[in-house]
């Protein structure tokens, strides 16, 4: 006498549905695909990281280039331990997050900064304005860091770039734009230069309320 | 008025054959006429309507069952739901039916009393 | 009307049902009729007489149709398509992500985890070789040193005696997600501390979060007896101290 039980509609969409969950979880837990929120990403980074928790202070939506960075949220958190600069990726498989920009801190050091460069076509970001050159190429520079010690009020950065002339990028930034916390005043700048550049962080120069040079820092630290 | 049951009686009376044991469709329809005396002979169709009523809301589940003839049958059992929907709603109807047989029985030119 | 077409009346009125649900209706009015008919054959009836009171028997189809149709409403047929739907694009998506780099299969990582082996991950000509099984909890990871090996490193500037260490590291928690910055990029140093030496994961090559593959190479002299593995970044700081294996005095 075999017996074959029967299953109604309704049980038989929540088997699906149950199969389906369980499938996402498994994604999600076991093999770390198919983060459908950025948050989950920033979570997973932040445990690659090993810094502990890290407070997130900007979060700005950056609409995307041909080359290296797809369109996403461009994160700058940070603890006493270290500075992040994190872009979070929407792709097929979920949001990502490839290749953070880390600064390690807690060596006393005044001032941390570290620079990031996008290249961009200009089809990705539509026609010139009239009268403007058709420039092939543009390239986004960001520059994120913290400022720890109180006296600095604005910094010179230096980049070079494979510009024909060799003349270094430079940009400039005061203590009004950064915002402040508890372990510092973080900052991120972002400037455009026409054409495609590779950019190398040179210096770091930091002026006090009066002008003064407070220190300057080589490289990215 | 007394509150008339939710279920309709074609519910009732299929729940109240499946409490004793589990029956397929046209098992049900012999049985259920043998034991109301050929007062119930529904037609046999809209019997089926009814059982596939009951196992949407989840008061039977079904189930495969292949007779030594070879025969597949599609048996109907009581779940506990169903067990309990049967009790609530055999005493309402308990309740009405006395309640209107109280009533005619007071009626003198019906000479029921 | 014979009985086929009385069936097929009845299911005529059904607008929302799967094959299958179809199918079993079928079977089941069928049945039934079929085995009323087989009732009135031993009382003596004929065939087409059995027929024609079954039919009467069973009402008017199209009434059983309507009545029947009310049953199977549109809720949990499209509830149960968009369950179907999402499973098949978790399951593409799972398969997708097999092959993108860097997900390992999760026999691979449970086996590395429980039983790390050193197959083919050394680089150096061996003379001695130490299975060890050094754990350390770094954080809410845990660093765990399984081979070290004394021997030869062919390197830019010339062959190097020295030592090799091999190590995993992973999150306590089983599929967690473990620091690389921390336990990917480490210093090896020798005992008399004049050699240091990077240890580390390359995690271009093996950009699994949740499992790094740890090899150092550190230049030793003879006679040394450990080296000294260290690392002190966000906090988190340990030096442990590996002993090297025996060289075999041929």
């Amino acid at each position: 006498m075999r017996r074959k039980k029967l299953l109604t509609r309704k049980q038989r969409a929540i088997r699906w549905g149950v199969g389906a969950v369980c499938l996402f979880l498994w994604m999600n837990l076991a093999l770390h695909v198919g983060y459908l929120l950025p948050v989950q990403a920033f979570w997973e980074m932040e445990e690659q990281i090993g810094a502990g928790d890290l407070e997130v202070v900007d979060r700005r939506w950056e609409t995307g280039s041909d080359f290296f960075l797809s369109a996403g949220w461009l994160s700058l958190a940070g603890n006493e331990h270290a500075v992040v600069l994190a872009p979070e990726q929407w792709t097929y498989t979920g949001w990502q997050i490839s290749g953070p920009e880390v600064l390690i801190c807690g060596d006393g050091a005044p001032l941390h900064v570290g620079s990031f460069s996008v290249q961009r076509s200009q089809f990705a970001t539509g026609a010139p304005e009239p009268g403007e050159a058709w420039a092939p190429f543009q390239t986004a520079v960001y520059l994120f860091g913290r400022v720890d010690d109180p006296d600095i009020r604005s910094l010179r950065m230096e980049l070079d770039a494979n510009r024909g002339d060799g003349e270094p990028l430079e940009v400039t930034t005061d203590r009004a734009e950064w915002i402040v916390r508890d372990d510092g005043a973080y900052f991120l700048l972002r400037q455009e230069f026409g054409g495609f550049l590779i950019t190398d962080l040179q210096q770091t120069t930091a002026y006090d309320a009066a002008g003064n040079v407070v220190t300057t820092v080589a490289g990215g630290t | 008025m007394a509150k008339k049951q939710t279920m309709d009686h074609a519910q009732l009376l299929v729940l109240s054959l499946l409490a004793g044991e589990d029956m397929y469709g046209y098992q049900m329809i012999v049985e259920l006429s043998r034991r109301s005396d050929h007062t119930f002979e529904m037609k046999e169709g809209t019997l089926y309507p009814v059982l596939h009523g009951l196992e949407r809301e989840g008061l039977v589940e079904a189930y495969q069952q292949e007779a030594p003839t070879g025969r597949v049958r599609k048996y109907y059992h009581l779940t506990r739901r169903g067990a309990a929907a049967l009790k609530e709603e055999a005493q309402a109807w308990q309740t009405y039916s006395g309640a209107v047989n109280a009533v005619l029985r007071a009626c003198p030119a019906l000479g029921l009393a | 009307m014979d009985r086929r077409q009385y069936t097929e009346q009845v299911l005529s009125s059904l607008r929302r049902v799967t094959h299958d649900e179809r199918e079993s209706i079928r079977a089941e009015l069928d049945g039934h009729m079929e085995d009323h008919m087989e009732a009135l054959r031993e009382l003596g009836y004929g065939e087409a007489e059995a027929e024609a009171r079954t039919l009467a028997a069973m009402g008017d189809p199209a009434e059983v149709g309507r009545e029947l149709n009310k049953q199977y409403p549109f809720r949990w047929l499209v509830a149960g398509w968009v369950a179907k739907a999402l499973a098949v694009v978790f399951l593409c998506l799972l398969v997708l992500s097999l092959f993108s780099p860097g997900s390992d299969r999760v026999a691979g990582y449970v086996s590395e985890r429980l039983h790390p082996s050193g197959e083919g991950r050394s680089e150096i000509t061996q003379t001695a070789v130490l299975q060890l099984d050094i754990r350390e909890q770094v954080g809410d990871d845990e660093l765990r040193i399984y081979q070290v090996a004394l021997g030869e490193q062919e390197t830019e500037t010339g062959t190097k005696t020295g030592a090799e260490v091999l190590a995993v590291a992973y999150d306590q928690t089983l599929f967690g997600t473990v620091s690389s910055w921390v336990l990917g990029d480490m210093t090896l140093e020798n005992q008399s501390g004049t050699q240091t030496a990077w240890c580390g994961c390359d995690t271009l090559l093996n950009p699994d979060p949740r499992i790094l593959f740890i090899r150092g190479f550190v230049e030793t002299a003879p006679g040394d007896t450990y080296v000294t593995l260290s690392q002190d970044r966000f906090g988190q700081s340990f030096s442990l101290r590996i002993p090297l294996p025996e060289e075999v005095t041929p």
